[in-house]
């Protein structure tokens, strides 16, 4: 266990000095100095601490032990602090940018790893923050949000980037429920064939329908059943579509 | 791009002056708010739901206020979700409560709740100090929400930098270019687009000397109309006059 702690400016300029580094040819391993030197993180006040070698098989499992770690602190304080969301992506890097068959890591656009906090169309897009905040905005019942969290830390998901970006679906009960009867396969725990892909019935599609509907109804005065009945024939294809192939978590 | 959204069901959209909201802040816990909302002229059905709805980023809380004949605020406006209340916006919702439960018969979305004892001035642009490296700033623009400047984060502590004659000069006349360019790319914003749209098009058009901008625009025109307001801008903010001064005194 290791208390959690946030960088701070000049640790996050280092930190963006070194994903440079390791974006040029994919290699590198985080070092050890940036991670725990005062120069440039801190302690965080509330003296909680993390695993740091517990791994996560997806998204889901992360935003539950990070929400259970955080419990305590207003989501505010938490969804604000770039520091800290930037020294966990160091801790927990080997999974949010993993190496490949021959050593080399993917290195994503840098909103994956540092988060853009003040701006709310990307913040949701950093890797570990994300699916905190969908976890969040759904604790009453957090399995709600299953089907926006089952690929692996370093993976989004086209389900979850596409609601996700939109405050008024991601905060809602009755569309977090309706994307996840569409495109979750619950006896695989993975996502139904066909829904990271773009076309009819796909997420994208649903986001536009959605936001069509919600110019005109209220979903929670409608609920989850009749908002789902609302969806045009494209998406019918996804009820008892086969699940993919892969496992989640792969 | 602006994708328009079709308000094919006749939803009134309620006017900013209609729903007010004020914020009580408190150092003893989460902040309150008070709904101001005048619904008489609209013509809603007695028995509509009335909802105010607070949000910021990925949380939300939903109040319900009764019906538009017997409005009845819930027994808690803490926003426990919002501490500190910073950044949070109100919608309001009329909801339809008969056979047709569920439609939305009026609304009134990206409300800036002002503080107690605050005129209810209207503010329509945020400024955020989340700009890293060496951008000073930067304006965040799409097809939903309200755009944003965001501001070098080093400028934080200096937060009167933004009213310093020379940078009001410099970005904000061209902050407002980007804004109504965006603002009436298909032309005159009307229902159905982002209400920010509307704001920016009705401030434009409160400039002296701009005149309304017409329903349909093409490129040449719209341009013309928005070198007009930026220019009406300049010239009621003396923007080039200050500047001068400012460069003058230095010297």
């Amino acid at each position: 266990m290791i208390p959690l702690r946030r960088l701070n400016e000049r640790g996050l300029r280092q930190m963006h000095e070194w994903l440079d580094q390791v974006g040029a040819d994919g290699r590198g391993s985080v070092p050890e100095s940036l991670m725990y030197a005062d120069s440039v993180s801190e302690p965080v006040e509330s003296g909680v601490s993390v695993e740091e070698t517990k791994s996560f098989p997806r998204r889901f499992e992360w935003a539950l032990y990070i929400e259970s770690v955080l419990a305590e602190q207003s989501t505010r304080e938490v969804a604000m602090d770039k520091g800290l969301w930037a020294w966990l992506t160091l801790v927990y890097f080997d999974q949010v940018c993993p190496v490949d068959a021959v050593g080399v890591r993917d290195v994503l656009d840098r909103p994956r790893y540092v988060p853009t906090i003040a701006d709310y169309k990307t913040y949701y897009r950093h890797l570990l923050l994300g699916p905190w905040s969908i976890v969040r905005a759904h604790r009453d019942h957090p399995d709600r949000a299953t089907a926006l969290l089952v690929n692996p830390l370093h993976k989004p998901g086209e389900v979850a980037e596409q609601v996700a970006a939109r405050q008024e679906l991601i905060t809602s009960r009755q569309v977090v429920e309706v994307a996840g009867r569409l495109y979750y396969e619950p006896s695989t725990g993975g996502m139904r064939r066909g829904s990271g892909s773009k076309g009819p019935g796909t997420p994208r599609r649903l986001v536009a329908v959605l936001r069509q509907l919600s110019l005109n109804f209220d979903f929670q005065e409608i609920g989850t059943e009749a908002l789902f009945s609302m969806l045009p024939k494209e998406f019918r294809k996804f009820i008892g579509a086969p699940s993919k192939q892969s496992a989640p978590g792969r | 791009m602006t994708t328009r959204r079709l308000n094919f069901t006749g939803r009134q959209r309620i006017r900013v002056e209609d729903a007010r909201i004020t914020l009580e802040t408190s150092t003893r816990g989460p902040a309150e708010f008070e709904a101001s909302l005048r619904l008489s002229e609209y013509g809603f059905p007695a028995d509509a739901l009335v909802v105010v709805e607070a949000y910021r980023q990925t949380s939300a809380m939903r109040f319900d206020f009764g019906t538009v004949a017997f409005r009845q605020p819930p027994d808690s406006t803490k926003l426990v979700e919002f501490d500190p209340p910073d950044g949070v916006r109100f919608r309001v919702k009329v909801v339809d409560a008969s056979d047709r439960r569920g439609l939305l018969l009026g609304s009134a979305d990206e409300i800036r709740p002002t503080s107690l004892g605050e005129s209810p001035a209207q503010c329509i642009l945020d400024v955020v100090f989340d700009l890293f490296g060496e951008e000073v700033w930067r304006l965040s623009l799409d097809d939903v929400d309200a755009p944003k400047l965001q501001v070098n984060n080093k400028l934080m502590g200096r937060r009167t930098t933004i009213k310093e004659p020379r940078f009001f000069a410099l970005v904000f006349p061209e902050v407002l270019r980007q804004i109504l360019r965006e603002a009436v790319r298909d032309g005159r914003p009307g229902e159905g687009d982002p209400p920010w749209q509307t704001d920016w098009c009705l401030f434009a058009e409160s400039l002296p000397g701009v005149k309304p901008a017409p329903e349909v625009l093409n490129d040449a025109d719209g341009e013309e109309w928005v070198q007009r307001a930026v220019e009406a801008f300049s010239r009621q903010s003396e923007c080039f006059s200050r500047f001068l001064r400012v460069e003058e005194g230095e010297s």
